[in-house]
């Protein structure tokens, strides 16, 4: 029995603010504001104090709406900041969308790369157990603290998807492959513990360690992930109809284009130029777009990258 | 090929101008991760070694002398 995608539905805002607007923005220094300008992003999703878990709740209300199911299981994946310490996000997100028959938890500290490894979990949950039907993914985007440029990363956008994974569901997840590298576990942070919230500030360790170090074993990550999914799939590279990734940055799709010799889909830029970076919904959001799209055959295959500063890489094959 | 030459001319090719051996390339501010994707395709496919793991360390790549030291590093273990 295959394991594929129910539904998914998307929660994005009406309003969208263009960069420069951002109240943050006059207090860039000028590496910062040079960034935020050329980094590919015109505006970004906005939805005002909203909290991670209101939103997440939200797609999971109006996607069971749309597609009325039970789901055995709850996934979050779970937000930048918590909405609350020792609580708990994803209960709330149960409760919220009256989700009584299913247990919760949270796939955490993967960063945008949470998304797919929350895929091939559900799968492995499904399949370990007959008696699962569906397991449900939920996750919300919104800035750790006020401030939304991540210089020399991307700029966030707030938005929130849930998604299904169900038994003769497509597309199907054919093969996945996950990587984690501890080395990287703290090349950014934030210090909350001596700040109030409002003044919580994004620190990159060393930037050139990112642009560098990070990318460089991306490189070599990523190009073995997406060679051990195909080979896993017994899928030919040639056969892979298009591909998506995460919207970091413009840059960052021409940096996997040349790294993998392979053609990312341009719907992940529009997305990037329009909402900004969602985090770990960037690729949900575009594997939803894809599939509205109409433009791909049954039996097509969609390579999907995904990865985080964390360190994490997930490589992940859908077959329409 | 001599390694310190064939950077030079890579380098010179890709950021116009000229570069010290000693000069910390990234202090300069030109090392985009294209750029570094890049440098270190062009040094496997040039010197035929395999850049990876713990020899993806920055520091490896700061300085034109620091690179040929760890090309010649890579060749003689592969040798």
């Amino acid at each position: 029995m295959s394991i594929g995608v129910g539904t998914i539905h998307c929660v994005l805002p009406d309003v969208l603010v263009p960069v420069e607007r951002l109240p943050e923005f006059e207090a860039l220094g000028h590496d910062e504001a040079a960034f935020a300008r050329a980094c590919g992003i015109g505006t970004i999703a906005e939805f005002a104090d909203a909290q991670s878990g209101a939103l997440a709740a939200r797609a999971c209300r109006e996607l069971l709406e749309r597609d009325p199911v039970e789901p055995d299981l709850l996934m979050m994946v779970g937000p930048r900041a918590p909405d609350v310490l020792l609580g708990s996000d994803v209960c709330r997100v149960q409760s919220e969308a009256k989700l009584t028959g299913a247990f919760a938890f949270t796939v955490d500290g993967l960063g945008c790369a949470g998304s797919s490894a929350a895929w091939a979990i559900g799968r492995d949950l499904l399949l370990a157990d007959p008696g699962r039907e569906s397991v449900l993914i939920t996750h919300a985007s919104r800035p750790t603290g006020a401030d939304r440029v991540r210089y020399p990363v991307t700029v966030i956008g707030d938005g929130a998807f849930a998604m299904t994974l169900v038994r003769g569901g497509r597309p199907v997840l054919r093969a996945h492959r996950m990587a984690t590298d501890g080395a990287f576990h703290d090349l950014f942070e934030v210090d909350y513990k001596q700040t109030p919230w409002y003044e919580w500030s994004e620190r990159c360790q060393s930037p050139d360690r990112y642009r560098f170090e990070l990318a460089m074993h991306s490189k070599v990550r990523l190009r073995k992930l997406v060679a051990a999914v195909l080979a896993d799939a017994g899928v030919a590279p040639d056969r892979v109809a298009t591909t998506l990734m995460q919207n970091v940055t413009a840059s960052a799709y021409d940096f996997y284009e040349s790294l993998l010799d392979l053609s990312i889909h341009p719907l992940c830029k529009e997305n990037l130029t329009r909402y900004g970076h969602l985090g770990a919904m960037d690729v949900v959001l575009n594997l939803d777009c894809l599939l509205a799209s109409g433009e791909l055959a049954e039996g097509d295959f969609v390579l999907v990258l995904n990865n985080s500063p964390v360190a994490a890489w997930a490589v992940t094959l859908w077959e329409l | 090929m001599n390694i310190a030459l064939g950077l030079q001319d890579f380098l010179v090719t890709r950021t116009k101008r000229s570069w010290e051996p000693e000069e910390d390339l990234f202090a300069s501010g030109v090392v985009s991760s294209l750029f570094a994707l890049e440098l270190v395709v062009y040094l496997e496919k040039a010197y035929g070694v395999e850049v990876e793991g713990e020899n993806l360390s920055i520091d490896n790549f700061r300085t034109i002398r620091r690179i040929e030291e760890l090309v010649r590093e890579l060749q003689a273990a592969a040798s």
